[in-house]
């Protein structure tokens, strides 16, 4: 009894070490492809991209396909890196309002929205079939700071390491939806205020007295964290400005809508910008801003903020906006290269080339056409989502 | 054909040779001119250079390639100054979660593309004044602005012009709660009555005169409070009825404080009191229709009258048409003023050089003088005359209006 008992065990673990060996070889993966979308290195055409181990090791018009590599035919496609939402709400709870603001206090710095996101959520699962493989999740924009927002991969199930930032930044919202009736602030001279008093805070701050909404203010005031400020019309912008000069944050406006009017002046603070979506029913003169505020200088992404519009929404924005007058290249640029700079994860993601995460995404026409539909999705080389033929 | 011809060589020799390095005149040449600070000129000239006015008087010769505005048959008159206009602010105006917010700045809520703006443009207002709103007892720092610039900072002409104190029962406005419930919000608060909002003006001051021998004062709130009381910063006191402006002087008295009074619609009542003190008065705002008079709106009448009964006595009148819409343009009301016995000139003061002088931007706008800002409005005749309409508003030096 003893015996077979040792045995069933001695077999349990000679298979788990076989699997493991199993796993950590990793066939290597060539992707031979139509067009190559690199973004920093311009388009290959019939080119081929190696990867191995969930990164891209190689990519060309004639790297060589090592032997034994699964080859997957992509010949008459397109790919391109997987996109990069600037913000995003996703995968909070079935009623998202209530969870990205906590309204009781103005001032929720030291509140994580990572505790509140659940990678097994639909909207998730969603955002892959669209071609986002990495987001920033945010705090909403009812509070004058909102909390801390993440950078996650959205690949929740097989990679272990994706989360890439817990604390990517802190939201700041100088817009008039954060201002309420039965809370302080009630106006917006209230919020701005409100902002100096909690910086000047955090200013002398000391680590000695432990305060973890200080704490994390304290980084934003020193400029090693990024403030994203969400400010739509101008004046909002205006009031993000005073508190940047003031403070000298190293800022990002998000949701920054009417930015073009005075985009000189945001491009003069090397400010970059998170566009608010765009859809069909935009108003020409909406969709005619990107293109102005991207002209200037400024660094621009889109950003789907979702739940409020789709995820699938994110590369139409684009396409919308390069239809209307932003550059073509600078379009795809928005949804990839420029988001992973101003989140910092240049390093990993935004365009393929060698070392970079192989997130990738396979469209069966070019990006920036509204007819292209997404036919792979691939994050850390692991096939994603795949378009079923019917 | 040969005309154009001649016209658009003409033009391109112009652009070529004057336009570069070389600041843009403007000429106005006015049928009449009234500089308020002097008398006025008929058949006039005045010269913009670069925002400003350079040369006003009636031989000017006007220089070659300068922009001339004909104004011939129109009557020209400073920018008017409203000491207390509708407020282009985007929100609310009020910082509702405490009573006493000095260091509250309005300027931070400007809304350059705000509509207001536009309108208040269209009445010949250049320059106004935007203070917070009347539901805190200290409501915070008003802002000088001109209605031009495309971020606030642009539209500034003087920041932390003024501290706004409410006195009567506005402030008041919300705050009570129910019998027998559980105060759930920040409305259950002080004051609920005029000696409370009273008591808390004097504690406020109180506490800022034992701060303010300090050196270092560590709350924003008394270090702004304490400007105020070292007359730094001037304070501009909203009281209507007669007993509530008595209160005010009270308080002024005991703390050394100069006054500035807003609306002040029983001022009549005290007249001599405010002529004897040198407080100046800003009057306004002003309705055809005075709509309801409940609790918070005690004393909120239009007594017309009162205007020429202050001048009279000898306190320096401001008209300004508030931050409320619905009220009336303050060019119409210096017609009614007149109308009901203000002196002509008093009247074309109380909405230029007076107020400017009260909200201390003399040096800049109220009258046309060589060396001010080029703030003009271009009326079709007599501004004390109910027909007449603003055809044109300059604002340093650039069109910013005109009627079609």
């Amino acid at each position: 009894m003893k015996i077979r008992r040792f045995l069933s065990l001695l077999v349990i673990l000679s298979c788990s070490i076989c699997l493991e060996s199993l796993g950590e070889e990793t066939p290597i993966l060539a992707i031979s492809a139509g067009k190559i979308w690199t973004i920093t290195d311009g388009i290959i055409t019939d080119g081929v991209i190696i990867i191995n181990n969930g990164k891209i090791q190689a990519v060309g018009e004639n790297a060589d396909v090592p032997e034994g590599a699964k080859v997957l035919d992509m010949s008459d496609k397109n790919v391109m890196p997987g996109m990069i939402d600037a913000h995003c709400h996703i995968g909070l709870s079935v009623n998202v309002q209530r969870e990205m603001d906590e309204t009781v206090a103005a001032v929720a710095a030291d509140m994580q929205i990572l505790d509140a996101f659940d990678p097994y959520a639909n909207d998730v699962k969603k955002a892959l079939r669209s071609g986002v493989t990495t987001v920033l999740l945010a705090p909403g924009y009812r509070n004058p700071i909102g909390g801390q927002a993440a950078v996650v991969k959205l690949d929740t199930s097989r990679a272990n390491d994706w989360v890439l930032k817990r604390t990517a930044g802190v939201d700041f919202s100088v817009m008039n939806q954060a201002l309420m009736f039965n809370r302080e602030p009630t106006s917006r001279a209230g919020l701005v205020e409100l902002l100096r008093e909690e910086l000047d805070r955090a200013k002398a701050y000391k680590p000695e007295k432990f305060n973890p909404r200080r704490e994390v203010l304290k980084r934003v005031v020193d400029a090693n964290l990024p403030a994203y400020i969400w400010a739509h019309n101008v004046d909002e912008i205006a009031s993000a400005m005073t508190i940047v000069d003031e403070y000298g944050l190293n800022a990002v406006l998000v949701a920054a809508g009417q930015g073009d009017e005075i985009a000189d002046m945001i491009a003069q603070r090397n400010l970059p910008a998170i566009y608010p979506p765009l859809l069909l029913s935009s108003r020409d003169k909406d969709l005619q801003r990107p293109g102005k505020i991207a002209g200037s200088g400024v660094k621009l992404a889109f950003a789907s903020l979702a739940p409020k519009t789709d995820l699938y929404d994110l590369r139409t924005s684009a396409i919308l906006a390069a239809k209307y007058g932003l550059d073509k290249e600078a379009a795809i640029k928005s949804l990839t290269i420029n988001p992973a700079e101003i989140l910092g994860v240049s390093d990993r993601l935004g365009s393929i080339s060698r070392g970079k995460d192989a997130d990738l995404v396979v469209l069966n026409g070019e990006p920036l056409q509204v007819t292209s539909g997404i036919e792979l999705v691939m994050v850390n080389g692991n096939i994603v989502y795949q378009r079923q033929e019917e | 054909m040969r005309n154009c011809v001649i016209l658009l060589t003409f033009l391109l020799l112009v652009s070529v040779f004057v336009a570069p390095g070389r600041a843009e005149i403007t000429a106005v040449k006015a049928g009449k001119i009234l500089t308020i600070s002097s008398e006025p000129v008929e058949d006039g000239v005045i010269l913009i250079e670069d925002g400003k006015i350079a040369e006003i008087g009636t031989e000017i010769e006007i220089p070659e390639g300068a922009v001339v505005v004909d104004a011939a048959k129109s009557v020209v008159m400073p920018g008017l100054v409203d000491a207390g206009a509708a407020a282009p602010v985007r929100g609310d105006l009020n910082e509702q979660s405490s009573e006493i917010t000095p260091t509250l700045r309005i300027s931070d809520a400007l809304d350059p593309q705000s509509k207001t703006l536009k309108r208040v443009v269209q009445t010949g207002v250049t320059t106004l004044f935007v203070s917070p709103g009347r539901r805190n007892v200290i409501g915070g720092l008003g802002v000088v602005v001109k209605p031009t610039g495309k971020i606030p900072r642009q539209m500034i002409v003087k920041d932390e012009a003024a501290l706004t104190v409410v006195m009567d029962l506005d402030s008041t406005q919300g705050n009570r709660i129910p019998r027998f419930q559980v105060p759930a919000d920040f409305y259950y608060r002080r004051p609920g009555t005029r000696m409370a909002i009273i008591w808390m003006l004097r504690k406020s001051f109180f506490d800022a005169r034992r701060q303010s021998d300090s050196e270092q004062i560590e709350d924003p709130n008394l270090a702004v409070l304490s400007a105020v009381l070292k007359d730094e910063i001037p304070i501009h006191v909203n009281v209507r009825r007669a007993i509530t402006i008595r209160a005010a002087l009270k308080v002024a008295d005991e703390y050394g404080l100069n006054l500035i009074l807003q609306e002040c619609t029983e001022g009549y009542k005290v007249a001599g009191q405010l002529a004897e003190r040198k407080i100046p008065v800003v009057l306004g705002p002003f309705y055809y229709y005075p709509g309801s008079m409940g609790q918070y709106r005690e004393g909120r009448k239009v007594n017309w009258n009162n205007a020429g009964i202050l001048a009279e006595a000898g306190v320096k009148v401001a008209l300004a048409s508030g931050e409320q819409s619905g009220a009336i343009d303050i060019l119409t009301a210096a017609v009614f003023a007149v109308r009901h016995g203000m002196d002509r000139d008093e009247a074309l003061k109380a909405i230029t050089i007076t107020p400017a002088e009260i909200l201390g931007v003399a040096g800049r706008v109220g009258s046309l003088e060589k060396g001010k800002d080029a703030d003009i409005i271009i009326l079709s005749g007599d501004p004390l005359n109910v027909t007449t309409r603003v055809e044109k508003v300059i604002l340093n030096g650039k069109t910013v209006y005109k009627i079609d």
